[in-house]
């Protein structure tokens, strides 16, 4: 089973970078770099949004609770990124298993098409909740 | 929204073709025909209160509206559709397409066959 370490050291290999390497690029003591390796410490959450970044993966992925590299709905969280009332109500919606077909097929499609299409619902669930209440 | 309400909505709809849409509301079938960017036909959701909306492209053909609508009509009452999808992405080569195309075809030639008679 994959662990943090590995999947740390699998990455900076892949780019082509020493522990020194990757020191330099997150500003930390090289030694830190070499615990984590080893497994002997843990990163704190800046370091994890450093890594995903640099890395161009999730942090889900980095932390071994998913096998995707990217998070699979990344494209709609960035086309909803612009609109806090939609990307709230996306981040309320996203977890729900019946729609997990319909975002798949929503990857797809282009920026105005997924946020008309998430914009639809909001209205759809909205009505609702007002005609039989919360 | 139960079959029963669904069958004589259908069986209703050969004798209203004009009024058809608020027809559908009063059997608590949601169609809404909204602006939709012309990559979409349209898509059925199903609420989290567990009711279907078809949702359709309005700059379609009003007779192509029509045939989505019953076409859609169909699967809910048939398949009872679980999840959420998409009108017409990538879907055409199914048996159950097939069947709810013919269904929607037939629908539509009482239609006509009506309107002419008239």
């Amino acid at each position: 089973m994959a662990t943090f370490s590995q999947r740390l050291e699998d990455e900076r290999k892949k780019r082509g970078l020493t522990q020194r390497g990757l020191a330099l690029e997150l500003k930390i003591p090289v030694s830190e770099v070499v615990f984590y390796e080893l497994g002997d410490k843990k990163p704190d959450i800046d370091i994890l949004n450093k890594l995903a970044d640099l890395f161009n993966v999730s942090i889900d992925y980095l932390l071994c609770r998913s096998n995707q590299r990217q998070d699979p709905n990344l494209h709609i969280k960035e086309v909803l990124s612009k609109d806090p009332v939609l990307h709230e109500f996306w981040e309320e919606i996203s977890r729900r298993e019946d729609l997990q077909l319909l975002f798949k097929q929503t990857r797809n499609l282009d920026k105005e098409s997924i946020y008309r299409v998430i914009e639809i619902i909001k209205t759809i669930e909205d009505e609702e909740r007002i005609r039989y209440g919360a | 929204m139960g079959h029963k309400d669904i069958n004589s909505f259908l069986k209703n709809l050969q004798n209203n073709s004009q009024q058809f849409y608020e027809l559908a509301r009063n059997y608590d079938i949601y169609p809404k025909i909204t602006n939709l960017t012309p990559q979409l036909w349209g898509f059925v959701y199903k609420s989290s209160h567990g009711n279907y909306y078809i949702i359709i492209n309005k700059n379609l053909s009003f007779e192509l509206q029509q045939k989505i609508f019953i076409h859609e009509v169909k699967h809910i009452r048939d398949d009872i559709p679980k999840h959420p999808y998409f009108i017409g992405l990538n879907m055409q080569h199914l048996d159950f397409e097939r069947k709810a195309d013919a269904f929607s075809n037939s629908i539509m030639n009482i239609f006509e066959n009506n309107q002419e008679s008239k």
